[in-house]
Order: C-alpha cells, then sequence, then structure tokens
C-alpha cells in the first residue's frame, strides 16, 4: 500500500516535473563561482555548489545556453533586446523539483512565481540589455523578463510582478 | 405524490448546485477582481510608496555609514536601488499614472538633481564619518517629507476601479440571481401550501375543523346578506372504532379516506366537506337549502356510504349516522346550528333503525337537561346524595330473603326522581362511571355491614354495575379495593351483569368475570333471555346465577300460560347447574307456577317492592321475628293455591 502511494506520487511527480527531471539528473556538477555571485538557488533543487544552495557568478550564468528576445516593458520606454538564460533551463540544470519559484530581489522584494502557467513560455533572466550588461540602476544585474512583445498574453497585469527586476536569490517549492 | 416529491427535490437539487457554482464563480471572479485592483494599485500608488520606502532605507543606510556600521558598496547599493526606483517612476508606462499627478515632476525633477548632486559626494563618504553623512543626508530628508506628502496624494486618488477588467460577471451574477430567484419562489410556493396544508386534514385532504369555523364564518355573512338558508349534515360513522380495533389503523384511515372521496363526489362543487376529526365529517350547505334537500342528501349519502365502502381486501358494511340542522330555522347563528347538527347526529346514531335525524327543539332541551343532571350528579356523588333502595330476592318454598338488589335512586331537587336508567347514562356519557359505580359498590357493602353488626339475618347484596366500568375502567380493581377497604366478606357481595353490557365486548369481559369470580364475589347475569347470549358463552362466562327477565314471567299472566321460556332457561340453568331468579313476580299465581317449574328464587311486587335501607331492615328483623313477607304471612298464597 504504502509503496503504492509512494509510487503513485513519484508517478505525479515525474508527470509534473519529469522534463525537469530527466535534463537535470544527467546534468554536468556545478563548479564553483569565481567573481560576485549574482544569484543563489535554494530550495528543492538536485545540483548544488554549497551546502543547499546553487550559486552563480555571471561567468557561470553566460555559460549556461543564451537566449535572447526584444520586448517592451511597462517600466521601459520602446523595445529592448535581452539576452540571458531560460528560468526553465537553469532550474532544469539544477534538476529542481517544484511548482513554485519565489524571486528574491535586492531591493527586498520578492514575487511567487507560478511555474505551471508559463510552463510553454521563454521566460528569461535577462543579464544584458541590447548587448550590456545591466546596472542594479537599470534593473540589473539580472531581470526575470517574460517575452511580452513576443506573447502579448503575457503582458498582463497577472504577470507583472513575477518579472522581477534585480534577482539575486530564487527558492524553489515543491 | 412520489413523482412530485422527487420533481421537488430536483429542483432544489438542482438550483443548489446552480448556486454553489455561481457561488463558486463569483467567488473566483471576485478574488481575480480584486487581485488586479491591488496591481493597478500597485502600478500607480504601490510604485510611489516604494519611493517613500526606498528613499528612507538610503537614508537609514546612510546614518548606518555614517556610524560606520556599514560599507561604502552596502550604501552604494542602497544609492543604486533609490536610483533604479526613480527610473522606474520616469520611464515607462506602469507609472504614468503617478508622474501625471499633481506636484509630481517637480518632485521627481528635485529628487533626480538632489541625486545627481549628492553621488559623488556619497562615493567620497568614509564610513564612519557621522558629520559629512549627516550633511549628506540633509537634503533628502527634506525631500523626503515631501515625498511623504505626495505619497499620502497618491494615495487618494481615486483607486481606479476601470483598470480591474469586469470578467465574467454577467455568467456568475445570472447564475446566482436566477438561483436566488427560484429559491425565493420555492419558499413562497412552501408557506403557501403550508398555510394551507394548517387548514387542510392530512389523512382526506378535506378541509379541517379550523378551516371549517373560517369558513362557516363567512358563509353566515353571507347567508345574512343574501337571506338564504344555510344546512349543515355532521356525520359520523358507526362502525368505525370496530374496523380500527378488527382491521387494524391502516384500514380505518383507508376507510376514512373512501369515505371523504365519497362526500366529496356526491355533494355538489363550492360546497364544503370538512373532517372535523376521528370519524366524523361535516357538511356545508348554501345552495337552494331547504329541509327537504337536507333529507335528499343525507339519505343519499347513507345509501351510497352503506353501499360502497370497500378497505383493501375487506368489503366493509360501513353505515353512517348524520344530523342534520338549517340556518336560520333552527338556530340564530350557525355555531348554534352545528350544535345542533351534532345533536341530531348523537340522536341518530342511538337509533340504529335511522340513518339521519332532523334536528328538533326537543334535541336541545334534552341535551340542557342531561348537562344540568352530569353536572349535578357529580356533586350528588361527593355529597352522597344519592340513595340505594332495596330489593328482596326471596326463596320461593320458604319465603326467606336471600339476599338483596341494591337499586340506585336519585331524587333530583329540580327534575325529582331521575330513572337509575338516565342517571347511568349521564354518568356514561359524561365520564362519571367510575365514581358512580364505585359509590354504588361502596355503599351497598356499607349497608351490608351496618345489617350485619344490627344482627339482621345475613343477606347477600347484589349490585348493577354500568358498562363503561367493562370497557373504560378497572372494575376488578375497584371491587377488589372496597372489599378490602370495608372488609366485607366477598361471597355477601354479587355482582348483576346485564347481558348486553357483557356480551358486546365479550372478548374482553371474560378476564374482567373471572377476575371477579376470583375476588370471591359472586355474578348474576341479569335481565337474562332478552341479549344475545349464545349457550357457549354462557359456558365460558363463570357466572353463578340467571335472572330470568320479567318478560317471561309476565307471559304466565296471559291465557294461554306460555311456559315454554321460562322451562327452556330453567332446565338450561339446571344442566349447567346455575341458579334461577325469576324477576317481576307479581301475582301469586306466578309464585305457584314458579314453583311448580322447580324455580327456587323470585324477586317482584308479590314479595316487595324496591324500599329504603330501614324499611329492609325492618323487613328483616320481622323475618328473624317469624313475620313472613306477604305472600306466606296473610294467607294470600294459600287462597291462591
Amino acid at each position: 500500500m504504502w509503496s503504492m502511494q509512494k509510487g503513485l506520487r513519484l508517478l505525479l511527480l515525474s508527470i509534473l516535473i519529469g522534463p525537469l527531471a530527466a535534463v537535470g539528473s544527467q546534468a554536468t556538477p556545478l563548479e564553483q563561482p569565481t567573481g560576485d555571485v549574482l544569484l543563489t538557488v535554494t530550495g528543492a533543487i538536485e545540483n548544488t555548489n554549497a551546502p543547499g544552495q546553487a550559486r552563480f557568478d555571471r561567468a557561470m550564468l553566460e555559460a549556461l545556453p543564451q537566449h535572447s528576445f526584444d520586448t517592451i516593458t511597462p517600466w521601459t520606454d520602446g523595445k529592448h533586446q535581452y539576452e540571458g538564460v531560460l528560468l526553465k533551463e537553469l532550474l532544469q540544470q539544477l534538476g529542481a523539483k517544484g511548482s513554485k519559484v519565489v524571486a528574491h530581489a535586492l531591493n527586498d522584494y520578492h514575487s511567487v512565481i507560478d511555474l505551471d502557467p508559463i510552463r510553454n513560455y521563454p521566460v528569461m533572466i535577462a543579464i544584458r540589455a541590447d548587448g550590456k550588461p545591466m546596472r542594479i540602476r537599470d534593473k540589473g544585474p539580472l531581470w526575470i523578463l517574460y517575452p511580452m512583445s513576443d506573447y502579448p498574453e503575457l503582458n498582463h497585469q497577472r504577470h507583472h510582478p513575477a518579472m522581477v527586476w534585480q534577482l539575486n536569490r530564487l527558492e524553489v517549492q515543491p | 405524490m412520489k413523482i412530485q416529491q422527487l420533481l421537488r427535490y430536483g429542483i432544489i437539487l438542482v438550483v443548489v448546485t446552480l448556486f454553489a457554482t455561481s457561488a463558486v464563480l463569483s467567488y473566483q471572479r471576485h478574488a481575480e477582481t480584486v487581485t488586479q485592483l491591488a496591481l493597478a494599485e500597485k502600478t500607480g500608488a504601490w510604485a510611489s510608496s516604494e519611493l517613500d520606502g526606498e528613499l528612507r532605507r538610503f537614508l537609514h543606510a546612510l546614518e548606518m555609514a555614517g556610524a560606520g556600521r556599514i560599507t561604502r558598496e552596502q550604501l552604494m547599493l542602497r544609492f543604486d536601488l533609490l536610483w533604479s526606483r526613480m527610473e522606474v517612476l520616469s520611464i515607462g508606462t506602469e507609472a504614468e499614472e503617478v508622474r501625471n499627478l499633481p506636484g509630481a515632476a517637480e518632485l521627481f525633477s528635485s529628487l533626480w538633481q538632489q541625486m545627481r548632486f549628492s553621488e559623488q559626494a556619497l562615493l567620497a563618504l568614509e564610513p564612519g564619518n557621522w558629520d559629512y553623512a549627516q550633511q549628506v543626508a540633509q537634503p533628502f530628508r527634506r525631500l523626503q517629507t515631501e515625498v511623504r506628502a505626495f505619497n499620502v496624494r497618491s494615495f487618494q486618488g481615486s483607486p481606479n476601479l476601470s483598470a480591474a477588467e469586469p470578467i465574467g460577471f454577467g455568467l456568475s451574477m445570472f447564475g446566482l440571481l436566477i438561483s436566488g430567484a427560484i429559491l425565493v419562489v420555492l419558499v413562497v410556493r412552501e408557506s403557501a401550501r403550508n398555510r394551507l396544508q394548517a387548514l387542510l386534514d392530512e389523512l382526506t385532504q378535506l378541509p379541517n375543523r379550523k378551516y371549517l369555523n373560517q369558513h362557516l364564518a363567512e358563509v353566515e355573512g353571507r347567508a345574512k346578506l343574501g337571506g338564504h338558508r344555510v344546512g349543515l349534515l355532521m356525520l359520523d360513522l358507526n362502525n368505525f372504532k370496530e374496523i380500527n380495533d378488527s382491521l387494524g389503523h391502516a384500514a380505518g384511515d383507508e376507510m376514512l379516506i373512501q369515505v371523504s372521496k365519497l362526500l366529496r363526489a356526491a355533494v355538489p362543487k363550492g360546497q364544503m366537506v370538512a373532517r372535523m376529526g376521528g370519524d366524523e365529517f361535516a357538511i356545508v350547505l348554501e345552495q337552494g337549502v331547504d329541509q327537504k334537500y337536507c333529507e335528499t342528501l343525507a339519505t343519499c349519502l347513507s345509501n351510497e356510504i352503506g353501499v360502497q365502502i370497500e378497505v383493501g381486501d375487506n368489503r366493509v358494511l360501513a353505515s353512517v349516522s348524520i344530523g342534520v340542522s338549517v340556518y336560520p330555522d333552527d338556530g340564530a347563528t350557525l355555531s348554534q346550528v352545528l350544535i345542533n347538527a351534532d345533536m341530531a347526529m348523537y340522536m341518530a346514531k342511538r337509533d340504529p333503525a335511522q340513518a339521519y335525524r332532523l334536528f328538533e327543539l326537543q334535541m336541545n332541551l334534552g341535551l340542557q337537561r342531561r348537562r344540568e343532571l352530569a353536572e349535578d350528579l357529580r356533586q350528588a356523588i361527593l355529597t352522597n346524595h344519592l340513595d340505594l333502595h332495596y330489593q328482596p330476592l326471596v326463596r320461593l318454598d320458604t319465603g326467606r330473603i336471600e339476599s338483596v338488589e341494591a337499586l340506585l335512586r336519585w331524587d333530583h331537587p329540580k327534575h325529582g326522581m331521575v330513572s337509575p336508567l338516565e342517571v347511568v347514562a349521564v354518568a356514561e356519557q359524561y365520564d362519571l362511571a367510575l365514581e358512580l359505580n364505585e359509590w354504588v359498590i361502596a355503599t351497598a357493602c356499607q349497608q351490608s355491614l351496618v345489617w350485619e353488626a344490627a344482627k339482621l339475618p345475613p343477606v347477600k347484596m347484589a349490585v348493577n354495575i354500568s358498562p363503561a366500568m367493562y370497557t373504560k375502567h378497572d372494575l376488578v380493581g375497584s371491587v377488589s379495593r372496597i372489599i378490602d377497604y370495608y372488609g366485607i366478606k366477598p361471597g355477601r357481595l354479587m355482582i348483576e351483569v346485564t347481558e348486553d353490557t357483557t356480551m358486546q365486548d365479550i372478548e374482553s369481559s371474560p378476564d374482567i368475570l373471572h377476575g371477579l369470580h376470583r375476588l370471591g364475589v359472586e355474578l348474576a347475569l341479569d335481565d337474562f333471555g332478552t341479549g344475545y347470549s349464545s349457550l357457549s358463552h354462557l359456558k365460558k362466562l363463570p357466572v353463578d346465577r340467571l335472572k330470568i327477565d320479567k318478560s317471561f314471567v309476565h307471559d304466565l299472566n296471559n291465557e294461554p300460560k306460555d311456559l315454554r321460556f321460562i322451562r327452556t332457561i330453567l332446565s338450561l340453568a339446571k344442566s349447567l347447574e346455575l341458579e334461577v331468579v325469576a324477576e317481576g313476580v307479581e301475582l301469586p299465581q306466578n309464585l305457584t307456577d314458579l314453583t311448580q317449574e322447580g324455580c327456587t328464587l323470585g324477586q317482584g311486587y308479590l314479595f316487595s317492592k324496591p324500599v329504603d335501607a330501614d324499611a329492609l331492615e325492618k323487613i328483616l328483623r320481622d323475618q328473624q321475628q317469624g313475620i313472613r313477607l306477604p305472600p306466606w304471612s296473610d294467607g294470600y298464597l294459600n287462597r291462591a293455591i
């Protein structure tokens, strides 16, 4: 009975985050950051480089597959090009098992991001805007951005709080 | 009924589901709207309050740096964050609203100016240089006051409700409204039904007594205005109790339903048929009423009920008693006419030959008399204002008094002598039977003791018991208590049971009679030959003697003499080893004939009429001194022979 329940739970889990886990488990172990740590990931993750944590410096983040899109935002004028890593791929890399991510910012702001609704969107942790690293003054150094121009439905008040600028910590919740 | 009920539950289920769904939907919509509103708020007021917060945190950091508690980098982070906040407020669509608030442009501009101006000074700040830090902080503090004021203003700005899209409002609201409306309709319908239900009899769905009374008030009003007659019929089933008892209550209910349907069908539409309760129905006739019409309807109804009632698999011989009274002929008010009809019905019930009775004024008087008598009888029993007379039973051979029969006498102050039959009837009707019978038994026992104490020859004391004592009360208990109380020998007491009384309830009477027999009380079957007792009953009952009804003795007075019954009864009694008493012995010839036929005991005017206790005491004393009763003392007997 117990094993059945356990099996069922595993099945459910793998349905939910199966794709994440599959890639994550094959990923290479994390190296240690050498520069300033820009991002710390905690919570339900498998790959770590510190007790319970995965710490990234800029180089590590830039070593991950890079993506880019152009988008407008309610907090900027005009369209800009943003480059960075996809949230999805970062979580896969860490073998994250969770349905939610709490994104914390330098200014102590935080926002809970439900992963399921954005599963099919290339949600990005932007590292560069218009090819340049972002300063804190320009909502950097990391900014969670939704491709609002490519997917206008994402440009909705419902999603705006999730686009955390000055991101410095992610907490993966089961 | 079943289908209706299912339908009702179905509707309620659907409505509740609809309501619940709509409620959940609108809750979700509401939650979403609230979130949206909150978000819309954030975009405006929230951003400005964030500025306030960021500025405060920066100033705090400045103080900490001045105190040497944090590094320059930490301070610059706060400064960058403040800068970033200013950027957010200065560009982009989200902060547009805030920017457009009055005074915003000036405030932001002076803040930018101050920040740009102070940037170099901040970068030059040595942690721990308190005065320097204070100096840098000074202009920001001034601005902070303005930021606060601005913050408050932007909060007070009317919340932009239109920013929240009305989502799915229509559908869920529509569901709520519809289900609410249906519920209201259901409640209204239900309460109307309940109101009606309170006026309808549950079993037959006919109007009940309450409804009838309301209706009568209206009818009376109409009749007074229109000057027309109103006929009231009261109906009561004659054998309802028996059917209930023998076939069960379900059958009784079934019978009531059938009768009510039959009445409803037979009585013209618009004329009320009501169930008064129990097996009593009332009919109110308003149209074309005269006595003849009422009589015709009554005849019709009694015929139909007599023919048509079938209960379950049993064909039941129903019969009904109907009382008829007409307004205003029989009474000045409808309530009086209702009472009249009830009384007429009661009279019809007493006469098995008549299915209905029209009300007669005489009935009312009779009722009044009975009510008065009942009231006074209660008092008379309590105050010992009743009397017992005693009639001797004598041995026909020796003329010695064997026993006396106690007979009730009531000399009413207003109505004079009231016959024992009427006293018993009143007592039974007004629930005084127990008191009356116990009084009779107790008084008789007392008298017996008085005579015993006076050393008079021992005689048995016979008392009559009224039917209700068998059916309603605990006769054995009463007798046993009284015997114990007076300490009288049980063999001295004899109870006379009328054949009818006993046979009416043959199912329970044997127990009672056996109970009395076990007490040692003797039992005599009164008026024997007139009732319906069969030989098998006679064998079953523990009776000690039969009292031949006086009608058989009177037969001896005719020419030619009819001795057949007397003979038959005597031989029957002999074979059953019962004593026989001949009642109504009035002529010396009767005595001779009875003696010849072998009858041993007699009672009648020939020996003595019923006399009061004193007179009987004298007779007993005379007997003690050798003075015998008339037939033996004055030669009357010898002459006749």
